[in-house]
């Protein structure tokens, strides 16, 4: 019997538990929130008149066909609390809305994602009493929810980003580049740039780490995108309008803008994956992700997604497929045995 | 089963032994001409080395040339300059120059993207950094010759630095003659499968769109075949096994040999078959797209397997119709559409939508739209690009006879456009028509 246990019904969850099915596998998703999806699900398509390769198209319609997949058990609300071995067979004790309920399984894929953004770093300027600044979600949900003409709720003068928020600093306890950042929010200012042609677009970058190579700073210049090159000292508010103070050539500049962007990155959920990490035998790596102890054919523990390491939607996608594949060739290998 | 070994290279001998333990009956392909007659879904395994800058690889030759250069001189080592660099290369450049550096040469390597967050680099990149090399990423670079001494002018899109050295080393990729060959013959593209896109990993391991071709770069292999050769037989066997998933099937009897297919398959699944005198489709090609079932003027062409149809209702008394493409309309038509007067229809890709599809639309409902993937989004090769301009020419040939052209509409949408799409809906069932 092959029964893989997938924790996280996120992105990296379900295209794992798809594939399985499609090579005739069953699996088991454990997702902790009310519907599957994760963040993902969240996100809005960031095309203006052309596609700017956000890669949710590759998601598709993912969520529908897991739903109704009959091969893919799905446990919304649930969490696991404690894996054992019992006479040769894995047993894992999950916590549903029905009480405690055992699970057999063979194998197990580790796909937990990582932590909303916006409750690490961006929760000093939540949305609803700031009204003009936007994280990472919310950013998301803007594009989400648009419109054919219009995009915020007044037309905007000026506009910011502020890149690597909360990324790339030690106090944060997140000295890594989070990987998706820049490209989204790059994308996102092409977006704004296509609605509002008067608009000034001003981003404040470190590095542009992620995004496309070749040419594109320029290709954002000629978009009309001014690039900012220091990390902006302090924010304030005038009114509900956000006062950006940083650095230029002429020294200190304080400046007003209609809406302010944070760019918040990926997270690890330190808490979360020490508790997965305690009962599944991984490591916690000092940054907060998990990784491999031991090959994972010998312990029969994968791992798939944003839990190993910040990924934008293509990685994902492929390091989900390839920790299925892996699976499927022990699978059949096993049958030939 | 049988298998081809195409490329010539060292490792040939090696990979032919280990291969014909492993049960597979082995057929050479020295040059790319020999795989002419061999059916084209046999597995090949294509051995292959780009040429790399032997001063990247090669400690020895690298000594050799830093001989005759003052202490002071810089060294610059140039990535990326027309493709971007695999991650072998990348890793090779960082440690031929973490290597100069820890010898007290000053070292520069120029790039325009790293993978310095990548979790296999990110060692590297710090041993490196703290031996003293530079890292400049660069947006662009103009690089004149004075003398034997290199000026390199870089710019980042901010600021430009010009460097001055007597050794500029191009760290560059470049494909042999013979593997550009064998890229022609065996018809390779790099990974299309929506999944990575434009040049990255050109021709690394495993990026290939055609999964009976297996690629493997033998610089990388550092001369343990070990590394790669349990999962290629796995592979290989497991192509043996047959395919899921549908593709299209060519009725040889009602085919009229029209080559109209041929021409507009995005895929180039389908070839001619001389001895049947009909066309043939490539399984490992086809990505059931539908195009050539829609186009087929004999109707000779249907899908094999299970394909989901769309509902292709002939008339439901709505006031609405609306061609959805699967890949993003439909997916933001789901519960967008609710309480309107529209009957959706799923089409694969609108390059599937005809005008005559469009036409007997028009005559069953009021008005019809064609929904669509945004510009460059295509999955299938610009089908939406192909619609739009048949919704113009329909249009003007509406106009043409005296009909009314704003019952045809056209949109583009993303997959979570819903609020455009139901705002163009709404438009549409509104509409100023003149008629």
């Amino acid at each position: 019997m092959n029964n893989v246990l997938i924790i996280g019904g996120g992105l990296a969850g379900c295209t794992v538990a798809q594939e399985l099915s499609a090579a005739g596998l069953d699996s088991c998703i454990v997702e902790k929130s009310a519907f599957l999806g994760g963040k993902v699900r969240g996100y809005g398509c960031k095309a203006d008149a052309k596609c700017n390769n956000c890669g949710l198209c590759a998601v598709g319609d993912l969520w529908q066909s897991v739903e109704s997949n009959q091969k893919i058990k799905k446990l919304c609300n649930a969490h696991v609390i404690d894996i054992f071995k019992e006479n040769g067979e894995y047993k894992a004790l999950i916590q549903t809305d029905n009480g405690i309920i055992e699970e057999n399984f063979s194998e197990l894929v580790v796909a937990t994602g990582f932590e909303s953004p916006d409750k690490t770093t961006g929760s000093e300027y939540d949305s609803s009493a700031y009204p003009r600044v936007y994280t990472g979600n919310a950013l998301e949900k803007l594009m989400m929810n648009r419109k054919e003409n219009s995009l915020f709720p007044e037309a905007p003068k000026s506009v910011a980003f502020i890149m690597c928020y909360g990324s790339r600093n030690v106090k944060e306890r997140a000295s890594y580049c989070s990987q998706v950042c820049c490209a989204y929010s790059t994308r996102a200012a092409k977006v704004i740039k296509h609605y509002y042609p008067e608009a000034e677009v001003v981003m404040f970058y470190m590095d542009l780490q992620a995004v496309n190579p070749g040419n594109y700073a320029r290709e954002l210049e000629e978009a009309g995108i001014k690039l900012e090159r220091c990390r902006p000292v302090d924010i304030s508010f005038d009114g509900d309008k956000p006062v950006v103070a940083f650095e230029d050539e002429e020294g200190k500049t304080k400046r007003s803008f209609d809406y302010l962007f944070l760019n918040t990155g990926i997270h690890p959920d330190v808490m979360n994956n020490t508790a997965i990490a305690d009962i599944t035998g991984l490591r916690v790596r000092s940054d907060g992700f998990l990784t491999y102890v031991e090959q994972p054919e010998n312990t029969g523990v994968y791992l798939a997604g944003c839990a190993v390491a910040p990924m934008n939607t293509y990685d994902t996608i492929a390091s989900a497929r390839n920790t299925a594949a892996m699976l499927i060739n022990n699978a059949t290998e096993g049958s030939v045995k | 089963m049988k298998a081809v070994l195409a490329g010539k290279s060292n490792y040939s001998e090696g990979f032919k032994a280990a291969l014909t333990e492993a049960g597979l009956e082995l057929i050479m392909a020295d040059t790319a001409s020999d795989l002419k007659g061999l059916p084209e879904e046999m597995p090949v395994v294509l051995l292959y080395d780009a040429k790399i800058s032997p001063l990247v690889t090669d400690r020895a030759v690298l000594d050799r040339s830093i001989l005759g250069l003052k202490p002071h001189d810089m060294i610059v080592f140039l990535m990326d300059k027309d493709e971007e660099a695999s991650p072998y290369v990348e890793s090779r450049v960082i440690d031929a120059a973490s290597y100069l550096a820890s010898i007290k040469r000053r070292v520069t390597v120029l790039m325009r993207s790293s993978r310095a967050s990548d979790e296999r680099f990110d060692d590297r990149y710090m041993s490196a950094r703290n031996k003293g090399v530079t890292f400049i990423k660069y947006d662009d670079i103009e690089i004149s010759e004075n003398d034997e001494i290199y000026l390199i002018e870089v710019y980042d899109g901010k600021i430009s630095v010009s460097l001055e050295t007597p050794l500029l080393i191009d760290c560059g990729e470049k494909p042999t003659p013979e593997l550009e060959d064998f890229v022609k013959a065996l018809r390779l593209r790099t990974y299309g499968d929506g999944c990575i896109t434009g040049n990255r990993w050109f021709l690394n391991q495993g990026s290939t769109f055609k999964r009976n071709v297996k690629l493997i770069n033998t610089i990388a292999l550092d001369g343990d075949l070990n590394k790669v050769i349990p999962a290629l037989v796995k592979d290989i066997h497991a192509l043996s096994k047959p395919g899921q998933g549908q593709t299209a099937f060519v009725d040889s009897k009602k085919c009229a040999y029209c080559y109209t297919c041929y021409r507009v398959c995005p895929h180039s699944a389908l070839g001619p078959d001389e001895n049947a005198a009909a066309m043939k489709v490539n399984d490992l090609l086809c990505a059931a797209c539908g195009i050539c079932v829609a186009v087929c003027p004999a109707s000779a062409i249907t899908f094999k397997g299970e394909k989901v149809e769309g509902d292709r209702a002939e008339k439901s008394g709505k006031k609405l119709k609306m061609f959805c493409c699967e890949n993003s309309a439909l997916i933001a038509s789901k519960n967008a559409l609710d309480g309107l007067d529209a009957a959706v229809e799923a089409v694969p890709c609108g390059g599937d939508i005809t005008s005559e599809m469009m036409t007997k639309a028009l005559k069953d409902y009021e008005r019809v739209m064609v929904a669509v993937c945004c510009d460059d989004a295509c999955k299938h090769r610009d089908g939406n690009k192909r619609v739009i301009r048949q919704v113009e020419r329909l249009k003007e040939r509406l106009e043409k006879l005296g009909h009314d052209s704003h019952r045809l509409s056209c949109i583009q949408t993303g997959v979570t456009m819903s609020n455009i799409l139901k705002g163009a809906a709404e438009k549409a069932l509104s509409g100023g028509g003149k008629k």
